[in-house]
């Protein structure tokens, strides 16, 4: 938004004082030489600042120069469409010229002169071409108290609110942070055109010229607390940790036996095993108590080493007892099918070792609901085999019930 | 009754050799000379046994492992990173990933595993050295106990440097049924097949490595319960610390760190001081430097009093104390040259977190950014320090004075410039949003300055990495990758809520910054749905929020925002739920600070928000009302007190007003004058009465329509 030092220059070569002897056409002609379209709204905003600077702009003839360009500058759009109407609007209103005596708003366009305002009518309106052969000093001695008071720019005022309803009200709300503050103390040299144009300059040029920048109510933002943490430092305590490289003692030590007790578990998964090799098996894992971690024994290889060892299965899980996993594989055993051998497993464990009751109590509910299953079948099919297995099953159960009392 | 499953390893040896058709009693003895060269620490012996063997035995693997073992051993321990490929190279010739060790056969393999591990853990590698970690644990049970220990104790520190202290816990019983099931077995003392002699040296040993591991246990669990802050169970572990491990250098500074963490802060220095420092072996031998840690635990000590230049000092000495250190080792990146456990010694992160964020507290954001950015490589998934990096970035852009930061309060000016003099003398009114948002042009805002757009990536960050909403249990499993990698810092549910506030706040002030008016209004719309939301933070919530709507042009839901009644309460904290009571009181009540330049009672954020609900009621042209406000405001507040955008909202009204030298007035007294009809009285500009704040004002009726969200 800013202008280049030479640019403004040429502007204000334009609009000074000794450029009023020329008309208004040359000024046009001088104004598009030195600035192309994409520099008018920053050049029109300049001017529309020295309009509300008095000081700095004081002479009618110069007024009307601006007022001219700021015009002249849109002049193939519609009025509405020019981004200056408002200025027109404004130091047209026919209201405002009372009050605004008494009132001068800071910021605001100070009133103009009849014979501005003549001239400014006329541009509103069709202007007449011999209106631009005149010149700035011209125009601003004529008499214009014959002339037609007021031009309704009632049509304009309402193209403009239109416009200025889709501004954001915060937009609406700002003044031009510059404000005048004439030392009363000094002595009134009077106007100095060299002195103003460094004033202009230092106002409009520049990175962040104060021309940019506009005053309106602000919000206090305080910025956030910083996050209060109480233990957020690092404390260092030395703890001597121990934590060495190992030597591997299982080195050249490789286990024959090992390699055969898998062999026959692999096996004991897959069919019952014979009397020798289940006397071999369980005199190993008699021997070497934790021979049983390395068997090849996982929770879900259990209930297949049930249904085809159930003797192995009991003496393992005996042996696993103190096992981490051993919940892991009392969980298989409650969930997996149920059989005269998993229940045979069960109820050694019972007498064995004090289980869980919560496991003893899931089991038992677990072998109601498969009798009770196997009884439907009954019903339907009539399956002879299922019937001893039931029968066996109900038997088992009760002799579990009564062996442990405790757990009804 | 079952036996146990520990078991020693001679018989178990013995029993192998028994009948084991695949190793020669050749092998075999060579094996058992390699081992007992090795333990004597006759490496060259030991790894030529391990070589003859070698060319008998093709097979197995661990023939290898052991020589590299040896070799590591004879280099002072010094070659961490070949030992590594070594093992890496081993191991995918077993062609087992870790990933996959769920047969048991696996536990065959379990030393080579563990020797990853424990490089993992040298290298810091703590997330690897935990899964591999945590597979072996599964296998326990076969193990020898020896081993089965080892692979303990290294979880348990991995939890405390991952900040798992639950887990550490329950491994820590684990281990004391362990050493307790172990104490029985031995006080049976019947090796079946081994001599008295044999059997009294065993039980020895045992008793000694029992006794060990006892004092170790003890000495974890402090750790772990400081983490968790349960006082009351480390004040019981510290007595048998103190039993157990006397006057040792670890135990003092652990009593130290417990009393700091209790607000004794006189009693912690005196016991770091107890502490012999001087005689400590020195980070080449034990992997720590005490020196450094106690310099820093000082500084941590005069943080906590709010003593902070004294806790600066004590940082940068601790700095120093680790730039010599390291300078001693030597370049620790190549993982060769210095001692494995010494590639631990290196604190530099920590104290770089430490100092910046003492800076941090003491008003120089700069340097504290330049500190934590340093931090942040390492601790990069660590969210309160994304946190501290956006509010160094915040402080930075204040726009504040030194003054200001350091707590005086300071006016912005309201005057930009001066223009011109004498009967063109003219005044350029500051904007205090232009002063507040600094957009750094033509950077990208990748690249780490303290710049309000680095904020944005940084909180943005923060609130990812930090856990989503849970329970306020803190859950046992608190996401070990993300904490896995921050330093001290890592907190608890009941942190990771006032942090999530805290990083919502800044978000919705960053984006007020940026001019990013929907990012701000969702921040702190989310910030005054939080659950735990601190007094001071919802009245921020309620001005960020307010402000973010204005610029949206939602002036009536703005001013709902801005009630004043909204402001019930400015502190700082939540009120604490306390597991143990005590702390928080002792904490607050020493001489920590709460920011200044920040309202600090209710009256005076009522005034703040009074003086925006004015600025609000100005857009939409009710100046009689925002007049009202204005005065109201101004009388809560000390005269002097009164900001900068308050004294700018008089000038706006009096000049809206056409009362153009009374505005002027304001400005060049920089306080608020009465406002007076601007015929009345035409020798304003002498001398106009000052406001008096002391005069009743009459209190503004809200409109009844307050409560209710208004929309045009």
């Amino acid at each position: 938004m800013t202008l280049a030092p030479k640019e403004l220059s040429n502007l204000l070569g334009i609009i000074s004082e000794d450029a009023c002897g020329n008309t208004f056409e040359s000024l046009s002609n001088a104004f598009h030489h030195c600035f192309g379209k994409a520099e008018h709204f920053r050049v029109g905003s300049v001017l529309v600042m020295l309009l509300q600077q008095p000081d700095l702009l004081p002479s009618s003839p110069q007024r009307l120069t601006a007022l001219y360009l700021l015009w002249e500058m849109y002049r193939t759009e519609p009025l509405a469409a020019n981004p200056f109407a408002a200025v027109f609007a404004h130091l047209l209103n026919p209201s405002a010229s009372g009050e605004e005596q008494e009132k001068p708003l800071s910021g605001f366009l100070p009133p103009i002169t009849h014979p501005e305002k003549f001239f400014l009518s006329q541009l509103m309106l069709a202007p007449p071409r011999e209106l631009f052969k005149k010149t700035p000093r011209q125009v601003s001695c004529m008499d214009v108290s014959s002339a037609p008071q007021a031009v309704d720019i009632s049509g304009l005022q309402l193209a403009l609110a239109e416009r200025q309803s889709e501004l954001p009200t915060q937009s609406k709300a700002s003044f031009p942070s510059l404000l005048s503050d004439p030392d009363p103390d000094s002595s009134n040299s009077g106007f100095d055109s060299s002195v103003a144009n460094q004033i202009i300059e230092s106002l409009v040029t520049g990175p962040r010229p104060p021309l940019e920048s506009h005053f309106r109510p602000e919000f206090i933002r305080p910025a956030p607390p910083l996050l209060v943490c109480e233990d957020e430092l690092a404390w260092l305590n030395p703890c001597e940790p121990e934590h060495r490289v190992q030597w591997d003692r299982s080195m050249c030590v490789h286990n024959g036996t090992g390699v055969e007790i898998k062999r026959i578990m692999a096996k004991a998964f897959k069919s019952p095993l014979s009397a020798p090799q289940q006397t071999q098996l369980l005199g190993e894992l008699e021997k070497d108590p934790k021979l049983v971690y390395h068997v090849g024994l996982t929770p879900a290889k259990l209930p297949d080493l049930v249904e085809n060892n159930p003797l192995v299965a009991i003496e393992i899980l005996l042996k696993l007892m103190s096992s981490s996993q051993i919940t892991e594989y009392f969980s298989v055993l409650v969930n997996m099918d149920m059989s005269l051998h998993s229940m045979e497993v069960v109820n050694r464990l019972t007498t064995a070792v004090d289980l869980p009751p919560e496991f003893i109590h899931l089991y038992i509910s677990n072998c109601i609901s498969t009798c009770e299953q196997i009884k439907d079948k009954y019903m339907q099919v009539s399956v002879c085999n299922l019937s001893a297995d039931k029968k066996s099953g109900v038997w088992c159960w009760y002799r579990l019930y009564l062996r442990n009392p405790r757990i009804g | 009754t079952f036996i146990p499953y520990v078991l020693d390893q001679a018989n178990d040896m013995k029993h192998d050799s028994a009948d084991s058709p695949g190793v020669s009693d050749q092998e075999k003895e060579m094996a058992t000379n390699a081992f007992e060269a090795f333990t004597a620490g006759n490496y060259d012996e030991s790894l030529k046994q391990l070589e003859s063997l070698q060319e008998l035995n093709k097979e197995d693997y661990k023939i290898a492992m052991n020589k590299a073992v040896a070799e590591f051993y004879k280099t002072g321990q010094a070659t961490t990173g070949t030992l590594k490929q070594i093992l890496m190279t081993i191991k995918n010739q077993v062609h087992s990933a870790v990933e996959d060790i769920d047969g048991l056969d696996d536990v065959e393999n379990s030393i080579l595993y563990y020797n990853q591990a424990i490089i993992h853990y040298h290298m810091r590698q703590y997330s690897e050295a935990i899964s591999i970690g945590e597979k072996l644990y599964q296998f326990l049970e076969p193990f020898e106990e020896k081993f089965a220990q080892a692979v303990c104790f290294l979880l348990v520190d991995l939890y405390l440097l991952t900040f798992q202290p639950e887990k550490a816990l329950h491994l820590l019983t684990m281990l004391e049924k362990l050493s307790v099931q172990g104490s029985s077995k031995n006080g049976k003392g019947d090796g079946n097949n081994s001599t008295a002699k044999e059997s009294a040296a065993q039980k020895a040993e045992f008793a000694a490595m029992i006794e060990a591991a006892k004092s170790r246990i003890h000495h974890y669990k402090v750790r772990a319960y400081i983490q968790m802050k349960s006082l009351k169970a480390c004040k019981r572990e510290i007595k048998s610390v103190m039993n157990t491990a006397g006057n040792s250098a670890p135990s003092l500074f652990l009593k130290s760190n417990f009393e700091y963490l209790r607000g004794n802060y006189r009693k912690a220095v005196k016991l770091l001081n107890s502490s012999n420092i001087a005689e400590h072996p020195g980070p080449l031998k034990t992997g720590e430097c005490v020196r450094c840690m106690f310099w820093n635990n000082l500084g941590c000590i005069h943080f906590a009093m709010g003593k902070h230049n004294l806790g600066i000092f004590y940082f940068k000495k601790a700095l120093q104390e680790n730039d010599h250190t390291c300078a001693q080792l030597g370049d620790a990146k190549k993982f060769t040259g210095i001692p494995m456990c010494a590639l631990l010694a290196n604190k530099r992160y920590e104290l770089l977190y430490n100092c910046g964020i003492q800076l941090l507290h003491i008003g120089r954001p700069l340097a504290a950014f330049e500190c934590l950015m340093e931090a942040v490589q390492v601790y990069h998934s660590n969210p309160r320090l994304w946190l501290r990096l956006a509010e160094c970035c915040i402080a930075a852009n204040k726009g504040s004075s030194e003054q200001e930061t350091k707590g005086l309060p300071s006016k912005k000016g309201i005057v930009q410039s001066i223009v011109g003099q004498g009967y063109h003398r003219k005044i350029v009114l500051a904007s205090q949003s232009t002063q507040n948002t600094t957009y750094s042009e033509g950077q990208s805002a990748a690249i780490p300055v303290a710049s309000m757009e680095f904020a944005a990536i940084c909180l943005r960050n923060a609130l990812l990495l930090l856990p989503e909403h849970q329970q306020h249990e803190s859950k046992p499993d608190n996401g070990s990758k993300s904490s896995s990698q921050s330093g001290s810092t890592e907190s608890g549910s009941e942190n990771s809520d006032a942090c999530r506030c805290c990083i919502l706040a800044c978000s919705a002030y960053v984006a007020l910054a940026l001019g990013d008016n929907l990012m701000a209004l969702n921040h702190a719309d989310k910030l005054l749905h939080q659950p735990k939301l601190s007094g001071s933070l919802k009245f921020l919530g309620h001005l960020y929020a307010a402000e973010a709507l204005i610029s949206l042009d939602r002036i009536s839901d703005a001013i709902a925002h801005l009630n004043p009644e909204n402001v019930t309460d400015v502190s700082l904290g939540v009120s604490p739920s306390e597991q143990d009571q005590g702390k928080h009181s002792h904490r607050h009540t020493s001489g920590k600070q709460t920011p200044l330049c920040y309202p600090s009672t209710v009256s005076s954020a009522r005034a703040m928000m009074l003086f925006n609900l004015g600025s609000a009621y100005c857009l939409r042209s009710e100046y009689e009302k925002a007049r009202k406000c204005l005065h109201q405001a101004a009388s809560m507040v000390n005269p002097k007190e009164i900001p900068p955008e308050a004294i700018l909202l008089g000038v706006y009204l009096e000049l809206q007003n056409g009362n153009t030298q009374l505005a002027l007035q304001i400005i060049k007294r920089n306080q608020l004058l009465p406002s007076v009809k601007p015929s009345s009285s035409p020798d304003l500009r002498k001398k106009p009465p000052p406001f008096q704040p002391g005069q009743p004002v009459q209190p503004i009726k809200m409109p009844s329509s307050f409560t209710q969200v208004q929309r045009k």
